[in-house]
């Protein structure tokens, strides 16, 4: 008898697990009043923006300690944090607060999204920190999903003393002069331009915005969002280049590379020249990760034709249920925008702000990046800001037969059109 | 009620109660959403057939299914004979065999993200393991790119698991193991030679488990996933691209999930029709003793 007592408390107790396990967390004011906001995010581990976002939330946390508490939740990898919110938002349990670092999930998930632009127009302050190019890409019908905060702006890093050995004194103006210094570069020994096709194949994909970018059309084009159609001359010709540069001018290593061998084989100057943003900077002066004096033999330039990417970026979204909790999520959106948070963003991780600030204490190249994208005579928008994400994945898989030739320009743009349809 | 019948039932209350939550109920969903558009930020509505009409015509599918179905074949064929004919060598327990057994199961215990970084490196362009060993050959330089070679990739990719039937090999010994002493003895004593011990009497008792074997090997086959992720993502082109990564892809990054679990409701119906005929063919409902 008594064993079926215990076995029968066994399997309630099991029972009742499983049917716990199967609850709805709802989470909400704390016992001491205190309401508590999720705000899972990618910038962890590696991720260049850790120790910021590590530093702020503790500053908020410690600042709001008897009103707010942010609970922080690391998901490593960007893309796994997009999959994750798109699982979130298909079980309508998106966390309170989302920063994408880029990815536009705004289009996708409005109808899950607070409109900010209430909240602030009754605070001039905080949006005056806002630029109209940042409050642009963060706008949809006149509603505001998210509060910018960082600009996007890019163009490619150099090695000074490489480019010296191969004769090169100017850095070129147009993409041909751009080849024909790469095939300077490859007379001294050198290897050109560091490339990847892993992940999105961001350095190249960069190389090749930039190209597409090169005329009033491509301009335009590389400024469309979402586009469906890849079949125009722009994109056919970039192509035939970066199928060139994958022949050419980059290291073995390229084709099925990621990003990190890309930026390794710069840092260790097997390669002459790397597309990158600022925030890879700080990196140029670690002795951990580089050779002595790196960083004072890298300068940074615009693409050929003075392109750069010059844009706004999605920033931070709020996905609250309830007052209390849009509220909470307002006050911490509000503290990681504000100047002090952006400021401090640019110190710690170069990272270019979305509000002006001129007293930064930064790198000469980040300072560089900056004064260049003032004065590029043409702007663009990235790639994966832009894109379907379709496309961004496809060109990962398109790449290596570009490179190796079993696919023409054309077919490649076609293989993206058919992505994005 | 029988005391035994109920406590029977008491017992079985958790997990029907973990199946029908886990599996049953997700699989009715995959099911009923298969027939409905499901995109995210779209409205849902019932579309019928439709996104199995699109599956069918679909290019990505068609080689999804090509490759997955080689890899099913070549897995149930090739990978298990390997892992039976290390289970004939360990099996008379020579010196160091359990050492042996360990080495066969080490690519089976490690992680599959640690196993796909050690095979980037094998096979990798530039001073990759592969390309030097037939570098130390030829005497000449090699620089196959075996993992993005439209040529090469697929079977590639296939290295990582064709190769390593550990599972397999501890199956097929258990089932060795426990048949009869006095049958081997016997067929001893008759004068049979350890080849016609093996393949007369070992292989055709075990032969339950050798189905298993196979069901186990194909099947992995159908959900082979990470490998191909965090090696090639499908590519070059959709050189290697199987069933479960176009699923994934068609939820995660196109986020059409009424087509995915379309995907997913005929990956289903294909891996029950090759467990049916598998079980068919090894006669697995009988029993030889």
């Amino acid at each position: 008898m008594k064993k079926k007592v215990v076995a029968v408390v066994c399997v309630l107790s099991m029972s009742m697990s499983l049917a716990a396990g199967c609850g709805n967390k709802e989470e909400g004011a704390g016992g001491n009043g205190v309401v508590e906001i999720s705000f899972p995010t990618f910038m962890c581990g590696t991720a260049s923006q850790t120790e910021w976002v590590k530093e702020r939330v503790e500053a908020f946390n410690e600042e709001y300690k008897d009103q707010y508490k942010v609970v922080m939740e690391e998901i490593p990898g960007d893309q796994n944090y997009i999959d994750k919110m798109k699982v979130l938002y298909s079980a309508d349990d998106l966390p309170d607060v989302i920063v994408t670092g880029g990815y536009n999930l705004i289009d996708s998930m409005q109808d899950k999204l607070v409109d900010l632009t209430p909240y602030v127009e009754e605070d001039p302050e905080w949006a005056g920190f806002m630029s109209d190019v940042g409050k642009n890409v963060n706008t949809r019908d006149g509603k505001l999903y998210a509060i910018p905060y960082i600009r996007q702006t890019i163009g490619y890093f150099y090695n000074t003393e490489l480019f010296e050995e191969a004769g090169i004194e100017q850095v070129p103006e147009t993409w041909d002069e751009f080849f024909e210094d790469c095939d300077k570069l490859l007379a001294a020994g050198i290897t050109p331009v560091s490339m990847d096709t892993a992940e999105s194949g961001w350095v190249t994909s960069l190389m090749l915005g930039a190209m597409i970018g090169d005329s009033d059309t491509g301009e335009e084009f590389m400024n469309t969002n979402q586009p469906d159609d890849y079949n125009n001359d722009e994109v056919v010709k970039a192509a035939g280049m970066i199928q060139e540069m994958f022949q050419k001018y980059t290291t073995a290593d390229a084709v099925g590379g990621a990003y990190a061998e890309a930026a390794n084989n710069f840092f260790n100057e097997k390669t002459a020249i790397i597309a990158n943003g600022p925030w890879m900077v700080s990196k140029f002066y670690d002795t951990s990760v580089v050779s002595e004096d790196f960083g004072d033999r890298v300068a940074v330039a615009t693409f050929p034709g003075n392109v750069m990417y010059n844009s706004g970026q999605i920033g931070w979204s709020i996905a609250s249920k309830t007052e209390e909790k849009i509220e909470a999520s307002l006050a911490f959106v509000k503290f990681m925008t504000s100047e002090e948070s952006q400021k401090l963003d640019l110190e710690m991780c170069s990272v270019i702000p979305d509000c002006v600030i001129t007293d930064a204490d930064v790198y000469s190249q980040v300072q560089d990046t900056i004064n260049l994208a003032d004065s590029a005579s043409r702007s663009i928008n990235d790639f994966q800001s832009l894109w379907h994400a379709t496309v961004v994945d496809e060109i990962s898989v398109q790449y290596p037969l570009l490179a190796d030739g079993s696919i023409t320009p054309e077919e490649f743009a076609q293989a993206l059109t058919d992505a994005a349809q | 009620m029988k005391p035994k019948k109920r406590t029977l039932i008491v017992f079985l209350t958790p997990c029907v109660f973990l199946f029908l939550f886990v599996y049953l109920f997700p699989l009715i969903m995959v099911i009923v959403t298969s027939f409905f558009n499901w995109r995210i930020g779209e409205n849902v509505f019932f579309v019928g057939l439709a996104n199995y009409m699109k599956g069918v015509a679909d290019p990505n599918v068609q080689a999804a299914c090509w490759h997955t179905m080689i890899w099913v074949i070549l897995q149930s064929t090739i990978h298990v004979l390997l892992g039976t004919v290390l289970a004939l060598i360990l099996l008379p327990r020579f010196k160091g065999w359990k050492i042996f057994r360990t080495v066969c199961m080490l690519p089976n215990v490690i992680s599959t993200a640690a196993l796909a970084m050690v095979l980037l490196n094998v096979f990798k362009t530039d001073s990759g393991l592969l390309n030097e060993i037939l570098r130390l050959f030829t005497g000449s330089k090699v620089d196959i790119n075996w993992y993005f070679n439209a040529d090469t990739a697929f079977f590639s990719v296939m290295a990582g698991w064709l190769l390593y039937p550990g599972m397999i090999t501890i199956l097929m010994l258990a089932a060795m193991q426990s048949v009869p002493e006095d049958i081997l003895e016997a067929a001893k004593l008759d004068g049979a030679t350890s080849w016609q011990i093996n393949t007369r009497i070992v292989l055709p008792m075990v032969r339950n488990t050798l189905g298993t074997s196979v069901i186990v090997a194909a099947t992995s086959m159908l959900k082979e996933f990470e490998l191909i992720y965090l090696t090639t993502n499908g590519g070059p082109g959709n050189a290697t691209l199987n069933f479960p990564l176009y699923i994934y892809k068609t939820a995660f990054t196109e986020n059409n999930y009424g087509y995915s679990n379309a995907l997913s409701v005929m990956l289903i119906i294909i891996g029950v029709a090759i467990v049916m005929l598998i079980n068919k063919m090894f006669r697995m409902d009988q029993s030889d003793y």
